[in-house]
């Protein structure tokens, strides 16, 4: 890169040509005033507050989009340039109110310091007033028209970060500017919140209001989606507050969706569990702390000294910290001695699990979610990221827009992400390992694979081969629905991409030919020679915040933390030495699905739910009932009275993410602080608390001071933590395998030689899946989620916010479909499977193709579960709830 | 050391012969004098002194021609309150009207400097002359938004 010389206050700096002058100043330590300036978007230069005189130049010039020249000589301070940049302020001014007392940016605007600087104490030119129109794209958002400086910091961010353009700045005759906005696309991320420099837009959610001297800020990491955005919690008076983010900080840098920004409410919700209940003559009542661990503890006992440890069950959970979650197996395995311990992982990702293990040796993201931006392509598959994981889309969208990545959507819904997209493939949901088939017949016909990569690294690339010929791209349309020019053009761009960067998510993994789905995309991307490099690899988006860590430190049935085999003698032996206990069990323990059956045969008694709510989540949830019926003893230990902690025998009140210590493991294995803002409500206690006591009462002394004493276990007996200290993740997650403490980490996995030594290739047939659509259940019904809501709905639902931007569940219909049942656009549908009914409200939307309906999950009135299939994948145990073949009828 | 080294003795010169009697009699003159002229001693509480016009004493939230508070909860005033005695919870009501959810002074860490009713934007703080608020419990000296608006009810009318 050719370098440029240039002064800049007598400085001499030397920067890459192409650098602007305000960059270059940056470098060299001087300051530049700036207003509209940021440092995520490209310069807009709308404030004229950077002026700089440039030798020879007659006219001032804005830094922050004049790129520098050899040579030149630049001044930023002068008498001159003050009064320039004072009077642009005064300007700026004349439609800006000095309501600084009653405006919620007053104290960290960026306006009020340079008026402060600039020492501007009156307003000397009058302008008329603007009265526009002030609704605003989002009810989340405030907007002010009167504060606006029409700086165009929003609209850029929302072009640039977002991708959308929900903002617009319109010239009128009176007043001068006007904001227009496009409520239909808005997505409310928050990002122009983020960025506006005034109180022109203010969070219109809290109506408690902190000013940034009042307000205590504890900076910690999301509770929502996998993919860990760190943020700061602003607490007033005990009171969560808001969701506010510092620039550049973690993987969202940020930004933020709008579960993250806005999705608080439920903290504070005045349904949160307060005291300890338990079920006396059929009723829940409230009582102390002792007497319910009490009941607990005796039940546990006795079920155990009757029926053996495996009689009883435990479902950890993807939503507390690493730490509660091996503390919870910890009690499972070394109180009540049963590796009967499972968490909802196996309803998402235990095939991914199952699949890149035996592919690669590791089941989790190979690549770190910024190597996205070095791909060249980017096959996203199964996975409606900008609803799902945002801000992994943020970076899908900046590597098209500002890298030129090619994206490819394989997907049977019209996501939003297609409009981003080179090609987009409509498979018919449940025929992946067929199209993936297809690209690598296509890519080994044309001599695309990388021939060296499978020589070196690979094995059992022969049956592959050999499985593959009979995948031709006709033989696959016809299986798929896939045109065969559109299969040709993707497989080319993926085969010639280097690296070219596999993303998925659910829309692989939950079928029952979930594991072989994964096994195929890891195919894919060995035959590519994608896998070990930056910017390529597989990577599954995680859905939750910490179900990396949950898996990671052993809430599964066959495996103690880091995946060491509870099979394995010399695992038990260190684990045996480590908790002081004798006898751990040898024998896997249940998965979910297994447990629920088992409660239905009468082997597993009792079963002890934390944080998760099978009764919506699982399918199949008549079943599920049933089968909880028939326990003896059910504990949940949730934050809200859910459904399923409506039918427990006790109820232990839990704490949210703001009210502990800790840490979360995010999709990309970054161990990341998660700390504590507020005190649980009432009687509520931290998770791990309960869960040390409970084991007290139990006869075994589990004590930790701090939550990073029980880190400190963690690591003594988990490689891949072993180097991850409280100390190390203060300013930064680490991604593991992290051996040791000078270990910086690993955010690419088999970089140089695979995990399990050699990158194994599955050939792997086509099959349909379970249950295919027929005469009498003509449509496929696909489950999912959607960008307002989050899972069984039991924190997103308790708040104000994100329940007014989708307060009723909508069925995706498509209008072909629509018209031949004869529904229209709101109407009422009954969906009917071979396992129950629901009555849905229609969206008429082209987002599913024809013959599919698309339902989200969230909603306990009309939970979609009921209709949901329990059809197995036979290595991973996950259930088929992408694909049921269900009936739709009007309703009145 | 003994006690006796540094006891001063007092009564040595008192006792000194023919300087009792003068200076008694000077006292009883004065005395006379002062008799039959006004007293200067007020009858606290049902006399009250009169205090400057800048005294700095309880504080008042102001409010405006319809009763409601004047503060606007911008938080200046706690923000540059030296022994932060003050505590605020801003609201803001649908319009977006914003006012104090919560205010609290803590009339035991105030120093009475008077800096919140310089720092107010909007002439919602004021300190009254009102000095003689007395309790039994500390608690009672947090004075919350009700004893803002009236510190006057405070002055000591006596029993």
């Amino acid at each position: 890169m050719s370098m440029v010389t240039l002064t800049i206050d007598g400085k001499e700096v030397t920067v890459p040509k192409g650098t602007t002058i305000l960059e270059a100043a940056g470098t060299a330590g001087i300051r530049i005033p700036t207003l509209c300036f940021h440092e995520r978007l490209s310069p807009i230069g709308s404030c004229r507050m950077c002026v700089v005189d440039v030798e020879g130049c007659s006219q001032p010039m804005a830094a922050c989009d004049t790129p520098v020249a050899e040579g030149a000589r630049v001044a930023t301070d002068s008498e001159r340039l003050f009064r320039i940049r004072q009077d642009s302020l005064k300007l700026i001014l004349v439609n800006h109110p000095l309501d600084c007392p009653i405006c919620d940016k007053g104290g960290e605007c960026l306006l009020q310091d340079l008026v402060y600087e600039f020492g501007i104490d009156k307003v000397e030119y009058q302008a008329r007033k603007p009265q526009p129109d002030t609704t605003y794209a989002t009810p989340l958002i405030r907007y002010w028209p009167e504060r606006c400086i029409y700086c165009l910091r929003c609209a850029t961010a929302c072009r640039e970060i977002k991708g959308i353009g929900v903002i617009d700045i319109e010239t009128t005759d009176n007043p001068g500017h006007m904001l227009t906005v496009n409520p239909e696309i808005c997505v409310s991320c928050g990002e122009c919140l983020k960025v506006c420099p005034t109180g022109a837009l203010t969070e219109n959610l809290s109506r408690y209001k902190g000013r940034p001297w009042l307000v205590n800020r504890v900076p910690t990491t999301c509770t929502y989606c996998g993919c860990g955005c760190q943020l700061e919690l602003n607490v007033l008076g005990g009171r969560l507050i808001g969701i506010t983010t510092t620039d550049e900080v973690g993987v969202n840098r940020g930004s933020l969706c709008m579960k993250g920004r806005f999705g608080y409410e439920f903290v504070g919700s005045p349904e949160r569990l307060t005291r300890p209940l338990v079920r006396k003559n059929g009723k829940l009542e409230e009582t102390g702390w002792d007497a319910a661990l009490g009941v607990v503890a005796e039940r546990f006992s006795m079920i155990k000294n009757e029926s053996g440890p495996d009689a009883i069950a435990g479902l950890s959970s993807a939503r507390v910290t690493n730490e509660e979650n091996y503390l919870f197996q910890k009690f499972m395995r070394a109180v009540i001695g049963t590796n009967n311990v499972d968490h909802c992982a196996r309803l998402c990702l235990s095939s991914t699990a199952a699949g890149l293990d035996a592919t690669f040796g590791s089941g989790a993201m190979t690549n770190a979610i910024e190597d996205v931006l070095s791909a060249e392509a980017i096959l996203v598959t199964g996975s409606n990221t900008t609803e799902n994981h945002p801000i992994f889309a943020n970076y899908i969208i900046e590597a098209v827009l500002k890298h030129g990545a090619k994206l490819i959507v394989v997907d049977p819904r019209r996501i939003d992400l297609v409009d981003y997209a080179h090609i987009w493939l409509q498979q018919k949901p449940g025929t992946d390992v067929a199209w993936i088939n297809g690209f690598m017949h296509i890519i080994l016909k044309e001599n695309l694979h990388a021939r060296q990569y499978i020589e070196q690294r690979t094995t059992g690339f022969e049956e592959l081969e050999k499985c593959i010929e009979k995948y031709t791209p006709e033989y696959v349309s016809d299986i798929t629905g896939i045109p065969v020019d559109d299969l040709y053009e993707a497989a080319r761009t993926y085969g010639k991409a280097s690296p070219g960067s596999i993303l998925y998510a659910l829309g692989i993994t939950q079928h029952t030919s979930g594991t072989n789905n994964v096994k195929s995309l890891g195919n894919l991307a060995m035959l590519c020679g994608n896998v070990g490099v930056k910017g390529g690899g597989v990577n599954p988006l995680r859905g939750q915040n910490n179900v990396q860590g949950a898996c990671d430190l052993g809430a599964l049935p066959n495996v103690f933390t880091g995946y060491q085999q509870v099979a394995d003698i010399a695992a038990r032996e260190k684990f045996s030495q480590a908790w002081g206990v004798e006898n751990l069990s040898a024998e896997p323990g249940l998965t979910v699905p297994e447990m629920f059956s088992g409660a239905e045969t009468g082997r597993v008694k009792a079963v002890y739910i934390m944080g998760e709510n099978p009764m919506i989540s699982d399918p199949d949830i008549n079943h599920i009932k049933h089968c909880i019926e028939k326990l003896d003893f059910l504990v949940v230990q949730d934050i809200f009275l859910t459904e399923t902690a409506q039918v427990a025998d006790v109820v232990l009140p839990g704490a949210v993410f703001a009210e502990k210590e800790g840490t979360f493991t995010n999709s990309e294995r970054k161990v990341q602080r998660v700390r504590k803002a507020l005190e649980p409500p009432g009687d509520a206690r931290e998770d791990r608390w309960i869960i040390t006591a409970l084991a007290e009462k139990m006869g075994s002394y589990m004590e930790y001071m701090h939550a990073e004493a029980v880190m400190d276990e963690i690591r003594t007996v988990t490689p891949s933590y072993a180097g991850i200290s409280y100390e190390r993740i203060e300013g930064g997650g680490i991604a593991w395998p992290c051996p040791s403490v000078d270990h910086p980490g690993t955010p690419i996995l088999h970089a140089k030689e695979f995990t399990r030594g050699k990158g194994v290739f599955f050939a792997i047939d086509f099959q349909p899946s379970a249950e295919t659509p027929d005469d009498e259940y003509p449509f496929i019904l696909s489950t999912g989620r959607v960008k307002q809501h989050y899972h069984t709905g039991t924190m997103t639902r308790k708040g104000r916010g994100l329940t007014q931007l989708y307060p009723e569940l909508l069925a995706e219909v498509n209008p072909a479909d629509a018209a031949r049942l004869g529904v229209q656009d709101g109407d009422y549908v009954t969906i009917s499977s071979r396992r129950g009914s629901i009555k849905v409200k229609v969206w008429l939307t082209d987002r599913p193709g024809e013959g599919v309906v698309f339902v989200p999950f969230h909603f306990h009135e009309a939970a979609v579960n009921l209709l949901t299939n329990t059809a197995l994948d036979p290595v991973a145990k996950i259930p088929e709830l992408k694909v049921c073949a269900v009936k739709m009828e009007k309703a009145s | 050391m003994s006690n006796r080294d540094y006891a001063v003795n007092v009564s040595g010169r008192r006792t000194q012969r023919g300087k009792i009697v003068l200076p008694l009699l000077k006292g009883l003159a004065y005395t006379l004098k002062n008799f039959f002229s006004k007293p200067i001693t007020i009858q606290y509480p049902t006399q009250r002194r009169e205090v400057r016009e800048r005294w700095r004493g309880l504080h008042r939230l102001n409010v405006d021609g319809q009763g409601t508070l004047k503060c606007v909860a911008c938080g200046l005033c706690a923000k540059i309150c030296p022994p932060q005695a003050i505590r605020i919870v801003p609201y803001e009501e649908e319009g977006g009207t914003r006012f104090p959810k919560e205010f609290y002074i803590d009339e035991i860490r105030c120093i009475f400097c008077g800096f919140c009713q310089e720092a107010c934007p909007v002439g919602a703080i004021e300190l009254t002359k009102v000095y003689d608020y007395v309790d039994y419990d500390r608690q009672d000296f947090q004075f919350d938004i009700t004893k803002l608006k009236d510190p006057e009810q405070f002055i000591f009318k006596g029993k």
